[in-house]
């Protein structure tokens, strides 16, 4: 028998406690924020065995330190961009080469705006400048609230440089202090071996070292299906997905405004990465019984297999949202009236069918007849084709999660 | 409750309409009793000849027999068939993104949309033969959804005095064009659907989570009238048929994706397949939807109904991992943009 059909949906937490009882007391001395100790109160249901699937292990690490050389490559990539001269009004690719700037911390590379990437700082930028330029491809008529590609770049430039050094050294800050959970997933996803004392450099990823391997069920969910509000606003998809996240773990509905705001959302939309940076300070998704602290993650370079596992290992394993991040087009959601911008939904359950086929479960905060009278209204929990749903993800400029 | 609603929307409709309920809706072809529901098996057809049409799945192209629409953003460009002609090039002064792109020999409509709150679309009809486009300024046009065009005709939704979307006729020839039915208070159109049969419609209402839906066909006054068939409030995509109609119905709420299509003929009723929600495109006299792999080792396949028969037309070579975009027609020539994890293809093929 396989340890998750040992759990109640009513104690998701038992199965953590299980598993890494002692590493739990290795977390409380080495991590530097818990944030929210109020528990999370998810609903789970488990269905079946998906027992073709190779095991996986629950490892993840929560916030980790800053080493002396990390804190000289974040001095570096900051010190760069302070000798930049750019502006909002600047050329679409001098914006794009000088925000999108990248940090090697351990191995892993880390590009300003865009995440944890195997792009190189060349690739990244050109393709940031690509996706701010007019081409000849489907792209959105209609936004509903993701940070385009260019109103991204120029927020970033518009500020003082002062304020730009401090908000890229936040950022790269927190991606420093996320490595490990970026090799983690390297290696159980990709297949990618771990550094030699990787083990030794990062305590906060001790839980992985210790795990049990558990296999997924075939099917799997988390968060409570009337816990769901469409956005608000034509461009608060950011604040709606948070509400909803923020509410499976608090049990407590917090009004999209008060999300707005703890984003910076404005009426460009919101960013991916302050969609990962709240949630790691508002919810406890973030702790070592879960997911560890969220990354932006490039999922470029992943084949579907890898992308459905890091689903199935999210859900199920962690038993935490992912911040999902396709392009809405009408070929990969039919429910669409007209094709739409970049776009945040709530990853919350996967569904390996009796004959086979893959779902993924997910809120969808955009109701179009909200905002546009000739589509009618539907349910806000939906299920649709992985597939469909991870090449819309790929088709998105930055291609990324929230995991 | 849906049951309330769909009552409340047919009950709207009658009294809008001054029509009573022992009234048919003219030329109403699914007012009869079917005698059964098989289900359908594809029968053999003749296999369609695709063609590549040169172009990445990324792009939108609807190959015509004269001209080939090739969309952009911002602009859409007819290229001529033959190469004897200059392209033409149609985008908008507003700044709006390309919406629907309606294309019938030498003719073709283009209408533009705009995000945020914006209400008012625009659109342009397009003499090919001279490069010649006129904005289509009444009934001024909704911002975004379907747009319809056969023959002469087009339809497509518009803005009455009280900023409200109607149902708009317009003859694409000279422009005329006039609002040829309101929807009541919290019914809303979509799903508009026209080729030589009929033209039908989704209308739907605000007022509930996930909408209550009756599918439609316009009456000889242009007036939507529900049709037999459709299970109250889950229907999605309508077509009317050289028999008939054919439908699709959401059977669960939170699989939107997914939807049961099934046709009326005289008779005698088919559930024909599950299928792609909103899917359902007219072409060339017969009907077709997608249809998603059920299995692994299912491709993703193009589904055709003419009349009597289902048959496949079209079978993705990637198996399981693969899907199909709602397919475009002009001139009865069929254009889609197949996806799967071995290759990806765009082709077009004429159905006549």
């Amino acid at each position: 028998m396989h340890l998750g059909s040992l759990l109640h949906p009513a104690h998701p937490r038992r199965r953590a406690i299980a598993v890494a009882a002692g590493a739990l007391t290795l977390l409380v001395a080495t991590a530097p924020f818990l944030p929210d100790d109020s528990g999370p109160l998810p609903e789970i249901t488990t269905q079946g065995d998906e027992s073709d699937q190779p095991p996986t292990s629950v490892g993840t690490a929560t916030r980790g330190s800053i080493t002396p050389e990390m804190r000289a490559e974040i001095d570096r990539v900051v010190a760069e961009g302070e000798g930049m001269s750019v502006s909002a009004r600047s050329s679409t690719y001098r914006l794009a080469t000088a925000t999108t700037r990248c940090a090697v911390f351990e191995g892993q590379r880390y590009c300003l705006g865009l995440g944890w990437t195997t792009k190189t700082q060349e690739e990244a930028a050109a393709g940031m400048a690509d996706a701010a330029a007019p081409r000849p491809t489907r792209t959105p008529p209609e936004q509903t609230g993701d940070l385009d590609p260019a109103a991204a770049m120029r927020q970033r430039a518009d500020l003082p440089t002062h304020e730009r050094a401090a908000a890229e050294r936040a950022e790269l800050s927190a991606a420093a202090r996320a490595v490990a959970k970026v090799w983690l997933i390297r290696h159980e996803i990709q297949g990618v071996p771990l550094p030699d004392g990787f083990a030794d450099r990062h305590p906060e990823a001790q839980v992985a070292a210790r795990a049990t391997a558990r296999n997924h069920p075939r099917k799997f969910e988390i968060l409570r299906e009337k816990q769901v509000r469409p956005q608000q606003e034509y461009y608060w998809c950011g604040p709606a997905a948070m509400q909803m996240i923020a509410w499976g773990w608090r049990d407590r509905r917090q009004g999209q405004a008060l999300w707005a705001d703890r984003l910076g959302t404005t009426t460009a939309g919101t960013g991916i990465t302050e969609m990962v940076r709240v949630v790691n300070n508002n919810t406890g998704y973030d702790n070592a019984e879960h997911a560890g602290e969220y990354i932006v993650l490039d999922i470029s370079d992943f084949t579907y297999k890898q992308w459905w596992r890091l689903i199935k290992k999210h859900v199920h394993t962690y038993e935490a949202p992912v911040v999902l991040h396709p392009v809405l087009l009408r070929q990969y959601f039919p429910y669409l009236d007209d094709d739409a911008s970049g776009h945040f939904q709530v990853g919350r359950g996967y569904e390996r069918t009796k004959d086979g086929q893959k779902l993924i479960g997910y809120f969808e905060p955009w109701d179009q007849s909200e905002f546009d009278p000739t589509e009618p209204r539907i349910a806000r929990n939906q299920w649709q084709s992985a597939y469909k749903s991870f090449r819309a993800n790929q088709a998105h400029f930055q291609h990324n999660l929230g995991v | 409750m849906h049951r309330g609603l769909r009552t409340a929307i047919a009950t709207l409709l009658l009294a809008a309409t001054g029509c009573s309920a022992a009234e048919k809706p003219v030329s109403d072809p699914t007012s009869i009793e079917p005698s059964q529901t098989p289900t359908s098996e594809p029968t053999e057809a003749t296999p369609l000849d695709w063609q590549p049409t040169g172009h990445s799945v990324d792009e939108r192209v609807i190959v015509g027999e004269t001209w080939t629409a090739v969309a952009t953003e911002t602009d859409v460009r007819f290229e001529s068939s033959t190469g004897d002609a200059d392209d033409v090039r149609v985008e908008d002064d507003g700044g709006g993104t390309v919406n629907a792109v309606l294309l019938e020999g030498d003719t073709a409509v283009v209408s533009f949309a705009y995000g945020g709150e914006t209400i008012v679309g625009t659109g342009y009809r397009i003499d090919l033969t001279t490069g010649e486009q006129a904005e289509i300024v009444t009934p001024e046009p909704a911002n975004g959804g379907d747009w319809a065009m056969v023959d002469d005709s087009l339809y497509y939704p518009a803005l009455d005095e009280d900023q409200q979307a109607c149902l708009a006729t317009l003859a694409v020839d000279d422009g005329n064009g006039e609002e040829s039915w309101c929807p009541p208070e919290r019914v809303g159109i979509a799903e508009l659907e026209a080729n030589e049969y009929g033209v039908t419609a989704m209308l739907f209402d605000y007022a509930s989570d996930v909408s209550c839906r009756t599918l439609t066909m316009l009456d000889q006054a242009g007036v939507p009238q529900p049709v037999d068939g459709p299970a109250e409030c889950v229907g999605w995509d309508i077509a009317a048929t050289s028999t008939g109609i054919i439908w699709s119905e959401v059977v669960k709420p939170h699989r939107q994706e997914e939807a049961v299509f099934d046709a009326i003929e005289p008779h005698m009723a088919h559930v024909l397949s599950t299928g792609t929600t909103g899917s359902l495109t007219s072409c060339g006299g017969d009907t077709f939807f997608v249809r998603d792999p059920v299995k692994p080792t299912d491709s993703a396949r193009l589904m055709r109904w003419d009349g009597t028969d289902v048959s496949v037309a079209y079978e993705s070579q990637s198996t399981g991992n693969a899907f199909i975009g709602k397919p475009e027609c002009a001139d009865g020539i069929l254009t889609i943009s197949s996806y799967g994890d071995q290759g990806d293809e765009q082709v077009w093929a004429s159905v006549r």
